[in-house]
């Protein structure tokens, strides 16, 4: 029976800033389901890693808010939820693996102590077992001489390494939601493929859902069951990702494909979608992406198109398929 | 390519002669040092006399009062510090770390603390409650805490932007369990550095106090209140005062030149990542 993990409606994340009001979360809805991977793709602010932030209500403050919207986790709205609760869900339930891993390590304390410290926050397990339960973890993500390492200071390892173990403290608590935000960024190719390898097969084990947030969309096609586009703040396109990769929809999402060079076809020039992303505090009337669009209509620069689902699953935000 | 440098082994010397007179010199005292010899009084330093560094002129032994003074200044530089520091470490965590008003009252309180003539505050002190060696700690931690807490909270200020913090705040940490576990462990390099480089300034401080007749109480030797003591024998009993400076001297300087070595070696450019 497929559960919803996590199910987001309509959620807004607003920055007010001397210059404006920055939207960088307009109206997200999304649903996940359990052991699901869902992919967030999208240029650099666009607001994927912000929608993730949101979810996890770390949305810095004082100049960010969440304004609107319901982030429905496991039933209760995370909304409305007080800072005390969310401590408690954070790194138990839902966990994040923050984007530069290499300095989500405080280079200051033992390895062992930083595996450790999600299980003792949480008190997940008795004090006894904790440095058991820490060492089985740096197994699971493949850390050769575990035991060992636990004594390890972070520059004493390997970037990838150091990733593994990121990965180890995300997964300690066996929370039902991950969010991975951009992890494989700072990785070389080899690296990057072990890892996500590695990642993928233990939160299989533990049967949690995964938010993939990147700009890659190699990764996403390997990764994610579903998978959404953002632009400016809102999802563009949203389907399973056999369905965005063989019939994508948006103006948008056909360009990003076209952006990724591919061996079978020849080309002496690079496709690369003309323009580019809009000021945030200077957001165009209508379709944000309208302006760039190669299609674009003249209701799409006077009206955001409505969300259609020109497939089962397969949603789009485009006056071209309304 | 970055030369390691020689540690300083005079300056170690100097300092651990210094610890274990402080903690062991009772034991080694050739004379006891608050008693004297009507029949020995204002003797020169001599190396046949039985009296190394000569006597006061109450016939005590200089050499002696010298060890015991040890004890004293150094009890007094070590509890100052670790009061002080404390004190100056817990305040400029928070303040670094939640920043906004708290930041701005407890900055404000270092500003008041550095204001105040805490060396006549010392005497007035003495003068309503007597002298005391709380008195002496009490004030010179006064002193020292807003250094620490100034430096700490600079050094956190960057700290909680790193992104372990972030990471922490991710798994669930409490702001208590991220300012003790992760801020303090990133400190502890400077306050080590802080700590070596104020024992001298505050063996220092000490010494005035005693010296002013603020500092710890007598019949207790204190280096300060020794040089105190020779002033108005200057001319023909140099020593009973030149001793115990020389004595400041020397030990302050090693602990400015350890101080130093400790930080040079403790600098990030040990990090390698």
């Amino acid at each position: 029976m497929e559960q919803t993990v996590l199910e987001v409606k309509d959620l807004r994340t607003y920055f007010f800033t001397r210059r404006g009001i920055v939207k960088a979360v307009d109206g997200v809805s999304f649903k996940i389901r359990r052991g699901e991977a869902f992919g967030i793709v999208g240029e650099s602010g666009c607001g994927k890693s912000m929608t993730g932030l949101s979810i996890l209500k770390l949305v810095p403050e004082p100049a960010g808010r969440i304004v609107g919207g319901q982030i429905l986790f496991e039933g209760e709205d995370l909304a409305a939820k007080s800072e005390e609760d969310m401590r408690l869900l954070r790194g138990k339930k839902i966990s994040m693996i923050l984007q530069d891993p290499l300095s989500s390590l405080n280079p200051a304390l033992s390895i062992g102590f930083q595996v450790s410290e999600t299980l003792k926050v949480h008190q997940a397990v008795a004090r006894k077992d904790v440095r058991q339960q820490a060492i089985s973890m740096l197994k699971k993500l493949n850390i050769p001489a575990a035991e060992a390492r636990m004594d390890n200071y972070p520059h004493q390892m390997s970037g990838g390494m150091r990733q593994r173990v990121v990965g180890a403290i995300a997964l300690s608590c066996q929370p039902s939601l991950l969010i991975a935000d951009e992890p494989t960024t700072c990785l070389d190719v080899t690296t990057q493929a072990q890892y996500l390898q590695l990642l993928d097969g233990a939160r299989r084990n533990l049967k949690a859902s995964l938010i993939f947030i990147t700009h890659d969309f190699g990764i996403v096609a390997q990764m994610c069951d579903q998978v959404a586009v953002m632009y400016a703040g809102r999802m563009v396109e949203k389907a399973d990702v056999f369905e965005i990769f063989n019939n994508p929809r948006h103006p948008y999402t056909i360009g990003l494909e076209k952006c990724v060079p591919k061996l079978e076809t020849r080309t002496e020039h690079l496709f690369s979608i003309l323009g580019e992303p809009p000021v945030p505090t200077a957001l165009p009337a209508g379709c944000s992406f309208a302006p760039r669009c190669r299609e674009a209509m003249e209701i799409c620069s006077k009206e955001f198109p409505p969300q259609t689902e020109v497939k089962p699953g397969h949603e789009v935000c485009c006056w071209l398929c309304k | 390519m970055i030369k390691r440098q020689r540690p300083p082994y005079a300056a170690i010397a100097i300092v651990a002669l210094m610890a274990f007179l402080a903690v062991f010199g009772f034991l080694i005292a050739p004379h006891p040092a608050n008693v004297g010899s009507l029949s020995h009084r204002l003797m020169p330093p001599s190396l046949s006399s039985g009296y190394l560094f000569g006597t006061d002129w109450l016939g005590r032994d200089i050499l002696s009062r010298l060890i015991v003074g040890a004890r004293v200044s150094f009890t007094v530089a070590v509890l100052s510090i670790v009061v002080g520091g404390a004190l100056g470490t817990v305040l400029g965590i928070i303040s670094g770390y939640y920043g906004r008003w708290i930041d701005k009252v407890i900055m404000s309180l270092t500003n008041l603390t550095m204001a105040l003539p805490l060396l006549i505050i010392a005497m007035v002190l003495a003068v309503v409650r007597g002298p005391s060696y709380w008195n002496v700690i009490i004030v010179i931690s006064l002193l020292l805490w807003s250094r620490y807490a100034r430096q700490v909270r600079g050094e956190i200020l960057s700290l909680k932007e790193k992104e372990y913090v972030a990471a922490a705040k991710v798994a669930g940490a409490s702001t208590s369990w991220i300012m003790a576990r992760h801020m303090f462990p990133n400190v502890v390099n400077t306050l080590i550095v802080l700590a070596t480089l104020q024992t001298g300034w505050t063996i220092i401080v000490e010494s005035s106090l005693s010296f002013l007749g603020a500092g710890v109480p007598p019949p207790d030797p204190s280096w300060g209140t020794m040089v105190s003591e020779g002033r108005s024998m200057i001319d023909n009993a140099w020593w009973i005062s030149v001793v115990p400076g020389a004595a400041i001297l020397l030990v302050v300087l090693s602990m400015n030149i350890l101080g130093d070595y400790i930080r040079d070696r403790l600098d990030p450019r040990l990090r390698n990542i």
